[in-house]
């Protein structure tokens, strides 16, 4: 009996120890799960504030950190943005620079010396076209195959280079010398015709016609515009009327005064005469000034 | 007695048409008038035998150069002069006015220097490239 007595108050005791240790454990769990949830719940709300936070910076701060390359900006965003446009500070602009005197009119050469442009490449800086033919590869290439040439006899029939000799006097081949110079630059597709400048008369001007040259001469306002062959573009072939071996025809090397005038033979001015001295008298007329317009 | 009077006024008139400037501001009014118009218009003077405006500037060059010999120039009147000088480069490739106002730009390079930051950009390279080579081609005519 003591024996049963003891066991069912050893149960007992253990009974109620373990329902105390149990009521102790839930209060505790209750306070644990308190606790994890306050802490949750002061998690979101950071987070919410967190996720608000970056908000108010989109819309006060200079960069967008958070936006999404492609997200479109808010109405805020981009008044902001356009606030801190008008408040950055700019670059400084240049003040504006006084007129120029000598821009495009005067260069300076060594030790200070003044060169004065040319007044025709100015003038037909004004005719893209025109301008475009005398800058051209082709263009230069003629006037180098020309003034090379010039240097030498060439055969009658085959063209080819028979002895060299100086650039001067004529030899009264000049048509000979050009044709060459044109079909050696590609300006024309093959060699010319034609053994006279002007017989029958204007027969060079029609043949370069042909491949596509135009003659300023009869062009508007250049007509007027072309009173000697110091006007004349660079690279244009002159074909004057007169002489005694049927006209002569020569390309002009550089714009205005600068350059020569070469064929079979090359000279520091035109053929005609004019206020400087002149070649060859008064017997030459200017009938043509050919340019391919384009090149 | 007469003939006495005679050479009196005729030189008397004579003082009376050369021109003097008589301060720097009258010297910076009569440089500053002159325009790329003179210079263009020029060829039509030619045509009509009148007198040039080139001339005109030259001699006023010239007299202010003389008037600046015992004075400091101001950056002003340097200015004005740099510019005359320019529109004569226009008809001018001797730049004959260079040297006609070398006396004042040797004394004074570096307010010549200042003063032509008033220019353009291209005139400044221009006007301090001729008087830098007319300054040493005067000082050693060798090179």
């Amino acid at each position: 009996m003591p024996r049963r007595l003891y066991f069912y108050s050893t149960l007992i005791v253990l009974f109620f120890s373990i329902s105390a240790s149990l009521s102790a454990f839930g209060e505790e769990e209750d306070d644990i799960f308190g606790k994890t949830l306050e802490r949750i719940h002061s998690e979101s709300l950071t987070r919410s504030k967190l996720k608000k936070i970056p908000a108010k910076t989109e819309t006060q701060g200079t960069v967008c950190i958070t936006c999404q390359q492609g997200q479109t900006k808010t109405q805020n965003q981009r008044d902001l943005e356009a606030l801190n446009a008008s408040t950055t500070k700019q670059p400084r602009k240049n003040a504006k620079e006084p007129d120029c005197i000598t821009c495009d009119r005067v260069t300076v050469g060594a030790k200070g010396k003044i060169i004065i442009n040319s007044p025709a490449e100015n003038l037909w800086a004004q005719y893209a076209d025109i301008h475009a033919y005398s800058t051209s590869m082709k263009t230069q290439k003629m006037i180098k195959a020309a003034i090379d040439d010039s240097y030498w006899v060439l055969d009658k029939n085959t063209r080819r280079r028979l002895r060299q000799r100086a650039p001067a006097p004529a030899t009264g081949n000049c048509l000979r010398h050009v044709k060459l110079a044109l079909q050696q630059s590609d300006l024309a597709t093959e060699y010319l015709g034609g053994s006279r400048v002007n017989r029958p008369p204007r027969d060079a001007i029609n043949r370069l016609k042909k491949v596509g040259f135009k003659n300023l001469l009869e062009i508007p306002p250049h007509d007027k515009t072309i009173s000697n062959p110091a006007i004349a573009p660079k690279g244009a072939i002159l074909i004057y009327a007169g002489g005694y071996n049927g006209g002569h025809i020569e390309i002009k090397t550089d714009w205005g005064t600068k350059g020569t005038y070469v064929s079979d033979h090359q000279a520091p001015t035109s053929i005609m005469q004019n206020e400087l001295g002149g070649r060859a008298g008064n017997g030459y007329k200017l009938i043509g000034v050919m340019v391919k317009p384009g090149g | 007695m007469s003939k006495y009077l005679f050479l009196f006024l005729l030189t008397f008139s004579v003082n009376s048409f050369a021109s003097e400037f008589k301060s720097s501001d009258e010297i910076i009014n009569k440089l500053n008038s002159y325009q790329i118009s003179d210079i263009t218009g020029d060829a039509q003077r030619l045509k009509n035998k009148e007198k040039l405006k080139i001339d005109e500037m030259f001699d006023d060059l010239e007299t202010a150069a003389k008037y600046l010999e015992d004075k400091t120039p101001n950056e002003e009147i340097a200015y004005s002069l740099e510019r005359v000088c320019l529109l004569t480069f226009l008809h001018d490739p001797s730049s004959y006015s260079a040297e006609l106002i070398m006396s004042v730009y040797d004394k004074n390079t570096e307010l010549f220097k200042k003063a032509s930051k008033k220019l353009h950009s291209y005139d400044q390279k221009v006007i301090l490239e001729v008087l830098d080579g007319k300054s040493r081609a005067l000082r050693d005519p060798a090179s």
